[in-house]
């Protein structure tokens, strides 16, 4: 279970959140919702440990979150440099995770979103879509992680991938996993809703 | 630890061969300056002689100044750096792409240099002098640049706080390598004791880095 007590940042003295609460129970998924600019990303970011926050606790189990290791963010970012090949990239950063990984596990992964035939294609190569799609599949590598933090997931994808990245959502949900998901649209898995109004939830 | 070192190694190596301009630059660069002083300044083979081995420090600093944010620029717009800040591997990235940044941007010059040195008269001895300091004294000189870069590559004004925090920590090493080859102090020192302080300060120097340059990376989100 993860909860977030009274939480507090600042940006530039300038309030960004203020206190925040909220408790998200094991396999669920939680919409955050919000116009532009009321905090979303940084919420985000706050909880995946990218920005430190200046009062609060956040907590999974009970237990004070210290090194952030439970959490894993995908953002706008693509994550990946522009010349290397795309199955290059992946295998890259597996490594520095120290994760096992074989050709054909990967193949395999990059096929979910279609992907495997641009797989030897370097990343400036790439449409925008399936440079998103490319960092999506990093997902299934994650899958360990008890959260998900994932910003706007569902930009520039086809409504197919649409399809399978909700499917990957609902297995990792299957498994225990929490998902926490800035997003303008709804989607078809039932999840609690957070609204962001002026940096208040 | 030893296989992430060596994929952050091969990863370094594949980005700078698909990108041959960016490996040259410096490359080039310092050739192009060792060979120009001895036309635009004088021909004075004393002079020459003399000022040669200072020349050649500073267009090994400007080459690796010039080039060393490439080592940082695209993996921290693309977010990659923010990715892997949480990697309990993140050191032996650190530490591959310090070695490799060495290997890439200073290799060739060092291996180039003794050829440069003949233009200015150099005796044989003070060019292998000086083949042996630059190999074992340039990673003092890399890893203060690698350093400085890992702390500004987030910044805005990284263009201006670089020198800035490059110089002071630099001067003294080029007053100390380039001494021994002078009319001071360390003239009358021993090569190997030259080269045992060389190699000593480069240790140092690059434990240091690789624990700046760690924590820049795993705080730069």
């Amino acid at each position: 279970m993860l909860n977030v007590k009274n939480l507090f940042f600042k940006y530039n003295q300038k309030s960004v959140l203020e206190n925040i609460s909220f408790s998200i129970d094991r396999s669920k998924l939680v919409y955050l919702i919000g116009d532009n600019g009321s905090g979303k990303t940084t919420l985000l970011r706050v909880l995946a440990g990218h920005l430190d926050y200046d009062k609060g606790k956040i907590l999974i189990d009970n237990k004070l979150v210290d090194d952030f290791a439970p959490f894993f963010y995908l953002g706008h970012s693509i994550y990946f440099h522009s010349k290397l090949r795309l199955n290059e990239n992946i295998k890259f950063i597996l490594n520095l995770y120290g994760f096992y990984f074989t050709l054909e596990h990967i193949n395999s992964r990059l096929e979910y979103f279609g992907l495997f035939k641009v797989r030897n294609n370097y990343l400036s190569n790439l449409s925008q879509g399936q440079k998103r799609k490319s960092s999506l599949t990093l997902l299934h590598y994650f899958s360990k992680k008890k959260i998900w933090l994932l910003d706007e997931p569902f930009i520039n994808l086809d409504s197919d991938s649409k399809e399978n990245l909700i499917v990957l959502i609902n297995k990792f949900l299957n498994i225990g996993g929490i998902v926490i998901m800035a997003t303008h649209e709804q989607f078809p898995i039932e999840g609690k809703k957070i609204v962001l109004t002026n940096s208040h939830v | 630890m030893y296989k992430v070192f060596l994929f952050s190694v091969k990863r370094e190596l594949l980005i700078t061969y698909r990108s041959l301009n960016d490996f040259l630059m410096p490359f080039s660069f310092f050739l192009l300056l060792s060979i120009f002083f001895p036309i635009i300044i004088t021909t004075d083979s004393l002079v020459l002689m003399k000022i040669a081995h200072g020349i050649l420090w500073i267009a090994y600093l400007f080459s690796c100044f010039l080039s060393i944010n490439r080592l940082f620029d695209e993996d921290y717009h693309s977010g990659f750096f923010e990715l892997v800040s949480k990697s309990k591997f993140l050191i032996a990235f650190v530490i591959g792409k310090l070695f490799c940044g060495w290997l890439l941007i200073t290799l060739p010059i060092i291996i180039v240099s003794p050829i440069t040195l003949y233009i200015y008269g150099i005796n044989e001895t003070n060019i292998v002098l000086l083949f042996f300091s630059m190999l074992i004294g340039t990673p003092i000189i890399f890893n203060i640049c690698f350093m400085v870069a890992s702390l500004t590559f987030n910044l805005k004004a990284s263009a201006i706080l670089a020198p800035v925090l490059i110089f002071p920590l630099i001067i003294p090493v080029l007053i100390l390598v380039t001494s021994f080859f002078g009319e001071d102090s360390f003239h009358s020192m021993h090569p190997f004791d030259f080269f045992k302080l060389l190699f000593l300060l480069s240790i140092i120097t690059t434990l240091f880095t690789i624990f700046v340059s760690y924590n820049s990376i795993k705080n730069s989100s």
